[in-house]
């Protein structure tokens, strides 16, 4: 989490908005979880571990099948998906974009009364997060980038019907998410790391250039392949929508057939969240489901090793934004600096981003390792599978556990800081306006309690442990040819899991430990 | 409504269900046994702050919600402290102690910080914290 939303809880409930700023190094205040509970968490989390074991292996399923309800049944919800209902949402998300960049270069440049900080960092990059998980691949819908290059190839289709928009060069087989992978860490150092990272200009240029990154590359390899490989932000919303329960569906061979990417058929014919096949295929072939949650991790088809890294860099970047706030991290930096004198940036820095950097390196090599333990347990199989297979295979299995972790951190804290952005979209730039009559609210601090946290983090944790240990039985029935290799292969990744989720648990029961930055001014 | 394998989901979904039937069991233990004592007690700590900073048995005081909570602080220097969180400034000078008060109404873990003239930008640990945990 950045710095900046950590230091907001406090500039939000001081008073007067220049004393805020002059004392902006706040914190968040969470309390850790007591020990009870954490053994009441813990407890659940090896229980419920053996109930999958026994429960879910006895009579397997095998495939990436699941019920699923087409809305576009419906007439109120085929309203909602018609176009101008879709272009009104991209208007209003292009909007909101303009917004923030205008805000970053002309607004006041005082974090704490501009809207472009709290809007990227709370509302956006952890509100979004829970919209793509709990609803849905909206922002394949109202990515900005998306929008404003789609309006650009209708007016250049409207000038000269024939014109081909873009260069349309080939992005090499190869590349995958790699670009996306790289983008995520720069975006992750910018987040943890960077001291700039709540100033408003910052954000704003940031914007631009990531702008001028992102149009380029969708004009030479074209729209879609650079979403799938490039956006960074299409690719990790995108992949937490696979735990959402709504997915928009093709089912068109012929669309399909055309798709750039030569691999969204999930099951032969159907392309599940591919919007360039959606946006190809007839009416009567397209779909929009609701499914249950996370059976978009069902995909019987291993990731390729660049997609498999881009989970991985998420999962590291969200457990060490974490343990970097526990007395371990702080114990770690004090011993680096001289005794008795505060931590010095620099030493900040520099441990900050070797973190950020080893943590994937880390997280890569104890799955490799489970994998490698996978490969051997199963090698009397019909089907056996190699370690690299099994990792690409499992590690999106992951992801419910990394996003429970991420919500039993973040919710409270997004439920109260986030409501600096009332009273700041009422005055964007900071200079005293009253746009919508909400430029006086004040944050409500006691809506979420001490209590309210804990329950919510354990009771999350707990069932995102126990759907990723589901997500990965169906996946190894699906994968071996017989239940005794796809029970062995669940011993090292049940392992794995019940370790993930207990280092979840432990950061959430330790203290939080600002090394905080220095007073604002 | 399409259901390619509804048949055999029953493992799963059965396993799911027990899951959230025994985490309402566990959860609902505690949440039955914590609320007790809800009377308003005065909770008053003497903080003694010296070359800016206090006792390691201060570094964490503890109180709970509905408190009336004291921090009686003196110092050996004029400092300025603010807790974070319920935003509270209090100012200490040698042989002027000052105290802090205030109900605790708002649950969770708040630093304390100094602030004084002339700091420079390093990253400062709190002074100490103050957990208010729920009834």
């Amino acid at each position: 989490m950045s710095r900046f939303i950590r230091a907001s809880g406090a500039a939000a409930l001081a008073l007067p908005p220049a004393e805020a700023a002059a004392h902006a190094f706040g914190a968040r205040y969470d309390l850790p979880l007591p020990l009870t509970l954490w053994l009441a968490a813990a407890g659940l989390t090896v229980a419920l571990s053996f109930l999958v074991f026994a429960l879910a292996l006895r009579r397997g399923t095998r495939g990436a099948s699941y019920p699923r309800l087409n809305l576009l049944r419906l007439p109120g919800a085929r309203a909602l998906a018609h176009p101008l209902v879709v272009e009104g949402l991209r208007a209003v998300s292009v909007c909101a974009f303009v917004v923030l960049i205008a805000a970053g270069l002309f607004g006041t440049q005082d974090p704490f009364r501009n809207l472009a900080p709290a809007f990227l960092w709370i509302a956006w990059w952890v509100g979004f997060t829970y919209l793509s998980a709990g609803a849905g691949d909206l922002w394949a819908l109202l990515n900005p980038w998306k929008a404003l290059y789609l309006w650009a190839e209708a007016i250049t289709r409207w000038i000269r019907s024939a014109a081909r928009f873009g260069l349309h060069r080939d992005l090499p087989a190869g590349v995958g998410v790699w670009p996306a992978t790289a983008l995520l860490l720069a975006y992750g150092w910018i987040e943890i790391v960077w001291d700039g990272n709540a100033v408003p200009a910052n954000i704003a240029r940031l914007a631009l250039g990531y702008s001028l990154l992102t149009w380029t590359c969708m004009f030479v390899f074209g729209r879609e392949a650079w979403l799938r490989s490039g956006e960074v932000f299409a690719v990790y919303f995108g992949l937490l929508a696979r735990l959402a329960p709504s997915e928009v569906r093709a089912r068109s061979a012929a669309a399909c057939a055309a798709c750039t990417a030569r691999s969204c058929r999930a099951v032969p014919g159907d392309c599940v969240n591919c919007y360039e096949c959606y946006a190809r295929a007839a009416p009567a072939d397209r779909e929009w489901n609701l499914r249950p949650p996370a059976a978009g991790l069902l995909d019987p088809r291993p990731v390729p090793t660049s997609a498999a890294a881009f989970v991985i860099v998420m999962l590291a970047t969200v457990t060490f934004d974490g343990a970097r706030e526990t007395p371990l991290w702080a114990g770690l930096l004090a011993r680096a600096s001289r005794p008795g004198e505060p931590i010095a940036d620099s030493v900040w820095s520099a441990a900050a981003t070797a973190g950020l950097l080893l943590g994937p390196c880390v997280f890569a090599l104890v799955i490799l390792g489970a994998s490698g333990l996978m490969a051997r347990l199963t090698r009397g199989d019909v089907r056996p599978a190699s370690a690299g297979e099994l990792a690409r295979l499992f590690v999106p299995a992951l992801l419910p556990i990394a996003f429970a972790y991420h919500v039993a951190h973040y919710l409270s804290y997004l439920l109260v800081a986030g409501q600096v952005v009332i009273p700041l979209a009422s005055d964007p730039f900071g200079r005293g306006w009253d746009l919508f009559g909400t430029a006086h609210y004040k944050i409500a601090v006691g809506i979420v309690g001490a209590r309210f946290a804990w329950y919510t983090s354990v009771i999350v944790i707990v069932l995102g442990h126990v759907l990723a240990m589901y997500l990965a039985h169906r996946l190894a029935l699906g994968r071996f040819s017989e239940p005794r290799a796809a029970r062995r292969s669940q011993y090292p990744l049940a392992a794995l899991m019940v370790a993930y989720t207990m280092a979840s648990l432990w950061i959430l029961a330790q203290p939080i430990v600002e090394t905080a930055p220095g007073p604002v001014k | 409504m399409e259901n390619a394998s509804g048949a055999h989901h029953a493992p799963g979904v059965a396993s799911l269900l027990a899951a959230v039937i025994a985490l309402a069991a566990c959860l609902a233990l505690p949440v039955m046994a914590g609320d007790e004592s809800a009377q308003a007690a005065v909770r008053a700590f003497e903080i003694r702050i010296e070359h800016r900073r206090v006792s390691q048995a201060q570094r964490v005081l503890r109180a709970t919600e509905g408190e009336h909570v004291e921090l009686r602080w003196s110092a050996d220097e004029p400092l300025v402290v603010h807790l974070h969180g319920y935003d509270f400034e209090t100012r200490i000078a040698p042989g002027e102690p000052a105290v802090t008060a205030f109900v605790a109404r708002l649950t969770g873990r708040f630093p304390v910080a100094i602030h004084a003239e002339g700091e420079s930008k390093h990253r400062h640990s709190a002074l100490l914290h103050v957990e208010i945990h729920p009834r």
